[in-house]
């Protein structure tokens, strides 16, 4: 994946991308290998370019709430209640980030309940909607 | 600027790719997502192959020129060692040309000594004792420098101590032979007069041993010589190394200086003297090339030497030296 604007130029494998960071008019990407990069662009710029790079039905990214995008290859830990998210290979990194209980909720939910969100991404968010909407009925039921 | 993908933070969305499966085939090796490193190079794919190959086209080609590079610098090196080598044997060469050659000699004269002229006697043999002993001195040129060759006759050697021997006009020749330290004023390396050993020391190589008359040259840092010379009352010095089997032995002098030499050829046993200061490397190549078998130093420089000319001449070089262990090899 390339991040280019008109004075930077930022290359990343997929997989090396950990999560994105929005903030304001500029983006961190924080990667495997433990740095990160300050990336002149809003996190929806980011968003379309992970888009154009991604194979159809073969991206794991998603995009939690207004300042986020995880790899879900690299979820290690979901707690909705603590708002907290952990991004780990359990080995060489682990990145905590904060996050919506709701959002959370709503990530812990999929993992567990949509078996191959790979195959079909735009299938997958209607499955989603419909899952979460389903899940929501339930509870109130 | 308003982030047009935004959500609301309570939201989640997957991010859909928008590459085609069919485009795989086309994509831009730069842009291959989601793909494992190790999947870039399988045999069903030869685009890709293609495209890394073209990738890899670029460096392999500075390759190529700088393995040129390395290779023709090695062969220049080769070259220069091998030119090298073939002037040294070409100069050698021509030194043993140049000593093959028959001298030109010159009899050198020095004031009379009085009373004691003598008419030269038919030529006698070296070993012929009852014949007069004199100097015989030849020049020569070897390779562009002169030497002058003090060839003693109807003589006998010995290591002599002192500065008496200095006055001693019987002498046929007379060189200084070993050095005498500095420091302490005592002969340097081991000495033996008369079967006493008077110092000892073998820090240099070469040796020159006198046992019943005959003469020994040798480059040696033991040798038996040295107990010989003490056991039947001979006598014994050490001096730098220069020839050894016909070959030049190197030493880490490099100072210039008017040198000389006890040298032994065919037999033979005499003195050669440079007639320009030089090195003891460019002396030692010299006497290689005047056919010298073994020969060791002398003291050089401006050192005492006196010698008889066949007519009874007797001449003196160098200067006087007012030292008490100063020796000699002196041939009456």
């Amino acid at each position: 994946m390339i991040f280019s604007t008109s004075s930077e130029l930022v290359r990343l494998p997929a997989r090396g991308l950990v999560y994105v960071e929005g903030d304001g008019n500029y983006s961190v990407a924080h990667t495997a290998g433990g740095s990160n990069y300050t990336l002149s662009m809003q996190l929806g710029q980011v968003e379309e370019r992970i888009a154009d790079c991604m194979h159809e039905g073969d991206s794991p990214f998603f995009r939690v709430g207004k300042s986020l995008i995880v790899n879900s290859r690299h979820l290690a830990y979901i707690n909705p209640k603590r708002k907290r998210l952990v991004l780990s290979d359990a080995e060489h990194f682990r990145y905590e980030v904060e996050a919506s209980r709701e959002a959370l909720r709503d990530l812990k939910y999929l993992i567990e309940n949509i078996v191959d969100v790979k195959k079909d991404n735009a299938a997958a968010n209607i499955a989603i909607d419909k899952t979460l909407a389903e899940g929501k009925e339930a509870d109130h039921a | 600027m308003r982030d047009k993908n935004e959500i609301d933070d309570n939201k989640i969305r997957i991010i859909e790719g928008r590459r085609k499966i069919s485009s795989m085939f086309v994509t831009p090796e730069f842009a291959q997502p989601f793909k494992d490193e190790d999947d870039d190079f399988e045999d069903d794919k030869p685009k890709a192959h293609k495209a890394s190959a073209q990738r890899k086209g670029v460096p392999s080609r500075k390759r190529f020129y700088l393995r040129w590079l390395v290779v023709s610098l090695i062969i220049f090196l080769m070259a220069v060692v091998v030119l090298i080598y073939a002037i040294r044997v070409g100069r050698n060469q021509l030194m043993q040309h140049n000593a093959s050659q028959s001298y030109h000699s010159s009899i050198t004269t020095g004031v009379p000594v009085a009373g004691k002229d003598k008419p030269s006697a038919a030529p006698a043999t070296v070993s012929d004792p009852k014949e007069p002993g004199f100097t015989e001195v030849r020049d020569t040129v070897i390779n562009g420098r002169g030497l002058s060759l003090l060839i003693p006759h109807n003589a006998v050697p010995s290591l002599e101590v002192g500065m008496d021997v200095m006055d001693d006009t019987e002498v046929v020749l007379l060189l200084q032979a070993a050095d005498v330290r500095g420091d302490n004023g005592k002969i340097n390396c081991a000495f033996v007069r008369r079967g006493e050993m008077l110092t000892r020391g073998d820090r240099k190589a070469g040796f020159c041993a006198i046992i019943d008359g005959h003469v020994s040259v040798g480059v040696e840092r033991y040798s038996p010589l040295l107990e010989e010379a003490i056991e039947r009352q001979g006598d014994f010095f050490r001096q730098y190394p220069l020839v050894s089997g016909g070959l030049p032995v190197s030493n880490e002098l490099h100072n210039k200086a008017l040198r000389r030499a006890l040298v032994q050829k065919n037999g033979e046993t005499f003195a050669v003297l440079s007639k320009e200061r030089m090195t003891l490397d460019e002396f030692a190549s010299l006497l290689t090339a005047l056919g010298a078998e073994q020969a060791i130093y002398l003291v050089g420089s401006k050192a005492f030497a006196s010698y008889r000319t066949k007519n009874g001449t007797n001449v003196k070089l160098g200067d006087r030296h007012e030292w008490e262990n100063i020796n000699f090899i002196v041939w009456h």
